[in-house]
């Protein structure tokens, strides 16, 4: 009996987080809602609780996190259970449960089935699951979910995508995905290439090479016996007994250098052995005659030092051969007599340099006096000129001091007559006498007083003005001679000065010169006498200063010559080790010149160490040889194994070639095997599909649908509408419209429900009307309630006129599940 | 046939290995009978195995393994 989809839980699986629990109808079941409310998450879960995957999560991105259980959730896990029910009331309830795993297809996923109180858990419920619903559960999806993915592929894909679609909606995808996982020829013909390198190589360099070292080997031996070897002397035995005797000769001239002891190990019969001791023995003679060529330098070195010394103490003696006469006392002494000589002969200089100093100032100040005193005289002169000597000057002070004084009387003579006269013309102008008062004649008075003013007191007036004129001018002529007399005094007490001052400059003088000054005296030739004097005295300081100094550096050379010389000798005694000298001491110096002598003669040969170099020479030969030839016998030995390998990596080659073969043959039966399947499907699908083609309304010209195989390899298929009046054909995606394509792709998936439902007759839409017009919304929503008569149908969309036309159509029996927004929690149910 | 390596590589079955009983079973019964060679069969079983598991990359990822295998890498 056919089972229908009662009800739905999910908690935890894709956009839904907390539980949710939805009843189902048997007939049309509408999920409405805007894009991204949860309706797919809703329609998956189905799909995943049925088959444990869901389709189309297959893009790189679903392998870099778990895209099935949600996000959201604090358990990180998620269940969906399914109750299933038929007509007689069985129920079968299958739980899938899941935890959130780092990839989609990473982890597994838990079934468990409930058939009427019997549990059964995975790979057991599968089975019966199976065998109730008459339907393999991994076929669910392509029997009953008509993803919205799968339309939009089969609209919009390129012929090969279209083709895998296709593949999907008939269930053949695995068939296609085996034959395209298979196609491995290029990787296979890489990786024996790469195997056939190997064996080059190997071919090309081991084999080779051991061929070359053997030839090489025997040219080594024939060489060895053409210098005289014996074949019996090349072997292990010998080569370790030559190594130990070249040891002990090591050591012994070792000793005889005076060097160190050399540590070196006792040779093993082994070339490995013997061949580090060779290298050891190397670096011990490049040692040893390193110490041997640095004391051959050490005794040369040491040589040259006492010849040089010898040499030097020589010279040091000779260079005093000239300084026999002198003793360095004798010299200092000399040289102090002189320095004396000169002493007194600055201090000599020093006083004939204060006398000429002190005349030459004296002079100075003679000649300025001399010159002041003509001045003062000639200055005299032509004062007395004017007014005469001072008793003249006083004479003429006495005459106009008298002349004034006669005028001052005159002066107050006038004046009294002037006030008589203004007095008269007061009492005149006043009285108005008619006869003058004195006389008593009579007067006019205004006459009277006319003429006076007139006559007397104008003449009056102006000898009084004349008077007082002249008394100032007087006056003046007095001030004159007076300040002149005193000038007059002042030059001559100058004059008088300075006479004394030239007295006692003559004294001054006549004192530096203990001369009396008199008649033909000079004193420019006393101070060039001074002048000669002074220069005689430097003449002679200048001689005993040369002669002080020549004395100083023959003393100073003497010193040194006895200084190098007693340094000379010290080093001498030190170097020889003795306390000897003079010509003592020079013969011990020649005697270890001859042993420096000796010893570097003896340090000179390179006998000893190139005998050795010789013979370790020769070992090495015997050694290298040896060594070769273990070498070459040991690649020999190992031949073998080289050989197997390249033909162990020629059997990998063969194998690689068979899996190659197996995998094309797998491949082609595939390919074989595909072709057939999808032609029996196609047969068998045929007349369902154009059924629903017609019925959702198809092309109206190309009213028949023929899909068939048209390219082998991978399998593309062809689609084909085919005109009513078979007149035409054409493929569809050449003209049909996008809504027409999707009609195909509804009427494969529905073929295929149709045949295949077994007893779950149950149809899953997610958003089946893209591209659909309201006329093919119509026709689809008329397929839906036809369907409806004998399946379950769960339609989710947001289309509203699909959903008003559903509705309209179904009416009472369509249960409408209305979702209005999404949280972190998952689809909001509003009805 | 197969060689040896594929064979053992092969016959290393898995823990709790599921039986072919789906859409691979229907794909080995369908190709295996008409594989010339016993060993192809055994193979072809192993890729359906794994693609079962894993899809198509399950496959590539074990022939790649067969392959490098066979290489001696």
């Amino acid at each position: 009996m056919p089972f229908y989809l009662q009800e739905i839980s999910i908690e935890g699986i894709r956009g839904v987080n907390k539980r949710l629990s939805l009843n189902l109808s048997k007939g049309v079941n509408l999920l409405y809602g805007p894009n991204g409310v949860g309706k797919s998450s809703i329609l998956q879960s189905i799909e995943w609780c049925m088959t444990g995957n869901i389709s189309y999560l297959t893009a790189p991105e679903f392998k870099r996190e778990d895209a099935i259980v949600n996000l959201f959730n604090p358990k990180k896990k998620g269940e969906v259970s399914v109750i299933l029910k038929d007509e007689n009331g069985r129920t079968i309830t299958i739980t899938r449960r899941r935890k959130m795993a780092k990839s989609t297809t990473r982890g597994a996923s838990d079934l468990e089935v409930n058939i009427e109180g019997k549990v059964l858990i995975n790979e057991d419920a599968q089975s019966a699951l199976a065998k109730i619903l008459g339907i393999r559960l991994e076929d669910f999806p392509k029997i009953a979910y008509l993803h919205q993915e799968a339309i939009r592929d089969i609209v919009i894909m390129d012929p090969e995508e279209r083709s895998r679609t296709i593949d999907k909606l008939l269930g053949t995808v695995e068939i296609r995905d085996l034959a395209e996982a298979l196609d491995v020829k290029r990787a296979i013909s890489v990786a024996k290439k790469r195997l056939q390198t190997r064996i080059d190589v190997l071919e090309r360099n081991k084999i080779q090479f051991i061929m070359m070292m053997r030839d090489r080997l025997n040219s080594q031996k024939a060489n060895l016996i053409s210098k005289g070897y014996q074949i019996s002397e090349l072997n292990i035995e010998n080569l370790t007994v030559l190594t130990e005797d070249i040891i002990e000769d090591i050591i012994s001239t070792a000793d005889r250098l005076g060097a160190s002891k050399p540590a070196i190990v006792k040779p093993g019969p082994s070339t490995k052995v013997i061949g580090e001791i060779l290298s050891q023995i190397d670096k011990i003679i490049t040692e040893l005659d390193r110490f041997r060529s640095s004391a051959y330098r050490a005794q040369e070195e040491r040589r040259l030092r006492l010849e040089n010394l010898k040499s030097q103490y020589n010279q040091a003696e000779s260079e005093l051969e000239e300084f026999c006469s002198y003793t360095p006392e004798s010299l200092l002494n000399e040289k102090k007599e002189v320095d004396s000589q000169i002493t007194q002969l600055d201090s000599q200089i020093k006083g004939l340099r204060d006398k000429l100093t002190n005349l030459t100032t004296a002079k100075a100040k003679l000649e300025t006096s001399t010159k002041l005193i003509l001045f003062y005289e000639m200055k005299l002169r032509e004062m007395e000129q004017s007014y005469g000597d001072e008793g003249k000057h006083l004479d003429l002070i006495k005459e106009n001091e008298l002349k004034q004084a006669n005028l001052e009387k005159e002066i107050e003579k006038f004046t009294t007559y002037d006030k008589l006269i203004n007095l008269a013309l007061q009492y005149i102008s006043e009285v108005k006498p008619r006869e003058c008062p004195v006389c008593s004649q009579l007067i006019d008075h205004t006459s009277v007083l006319e003429k006076l003013t007139r006559e007397v007191k104008v003449h009056v007036t102006a000898k009084i003005d004349r008077l007082k004129i002249e008394q100032k001018e007087i006056e003046k002529k007095i001030e004159e001679i007076k300040k002149n007399l005193v000038e007059y005094r002042r030059v001559k007490n100058l004059f008088i000065d300075e006479r004394t001052r030239l007295e006692s400059i003559t004294k001054e003088i006549e004192e530096i010169t203990k001369e009396k000054i008199g008649a033909g005296f000079e004193i420019d030739s006393k101070i060039n006498s001074i002048n000669q004097q002074i220069s005689g005295l430097e003449d002679q300081r200048s001689t005993l200063t040369i002669k002080s100094a020549e004395l100083g550096q023959k003393y100073d050379t003497l010193m040194r010559r006895l200084k190098r010389l007693k340094e000379t000798q010290l080093i001498i005694q030190q170097e020889t080790k003795s306390s000897l000298t003079g010509k003592e001491l020079l013969s011990v110096i020649e005697k270890e010149i001859d042993k420096s002598k000796e010893k570097a003669k003896f340090y000179e040969s390179t006998e000893q160490i190139d005998a050795i170099i010789s013979r370790v020479t020769k070992v090495k030969e015997i050694h290298g040889y040896l060594k070769d030839k273990e070498e070459v016998e040991q690649l020999e030995r190992e031949l073998p194994q080289v050989t197997k390998l390249v033909e162990d990596l020629k059997k990998r080659i063969d194998e690689l070639t068979m899996l190659e073969a197996s995998l094309e043959t797998i491949r082609q039966l595939t390919l074989q095997y595909e072709r057939e399947v999808v032609t029996t499907i196609l047969e068998y699908l045929k007349d369902s599909i154009n059924k629903y083609y017609n019925s959702v309304k198809g092309h109206p010209y190309f009213t028949k649908l023929q899909l068939e195989i048209e390219k082998e390899e991978p399998p593309i298929y062809s689609i084909k509408g085919i005109g009513e009046d078979q007149a035409h054909s054409t493929y569809i995606p050449t003209r049909f419209s996008n809504a027409q394509m999707n009609v195909v792709a509804l009427s494969l998936f529905l073929a295929n429900n149709e045949k295949l439902a077994g007893n779950l007759p149950l149809v899953i839409f997610d958003d089946p009307s893209q591209n659909l017009d309201e006329d093919h919304k119509k026709a689809f929503a008329n397929l839906l309630k036809n369907l409806a008569e004998n399946r379950q149908i769960i339609l989710a969309t947001q289309d509203e006129s699909l959903k008003n036309d559903v509705s309209g159509l179904i009416g009472k029996d369509m249960q409408l599940l209305s979702f209005s927004a999404w949280s972190t929690e998952g689809p909001k149910v509003v009805s | 046939m197969l060689c040896q390596t594929v064979r053992t590589f092969i016959n290393k079955k898995k823990p709790n290995q599921r039986k072919l009983t789906d859409i691979y079973y229907q794909i080995y019964q369908a190709i295996a009978p008409r594989l010339p060679r016993k060993g192809d069969a055994e193979l072809l079983k192993l890729l359906l195995d794994r693609q079962r598991e894993g899809g198509k990359e399950a496959v590539e990822q074990k022939i790649e393994e067969l392959i490098k295998k066979l290489e001696g890498d």
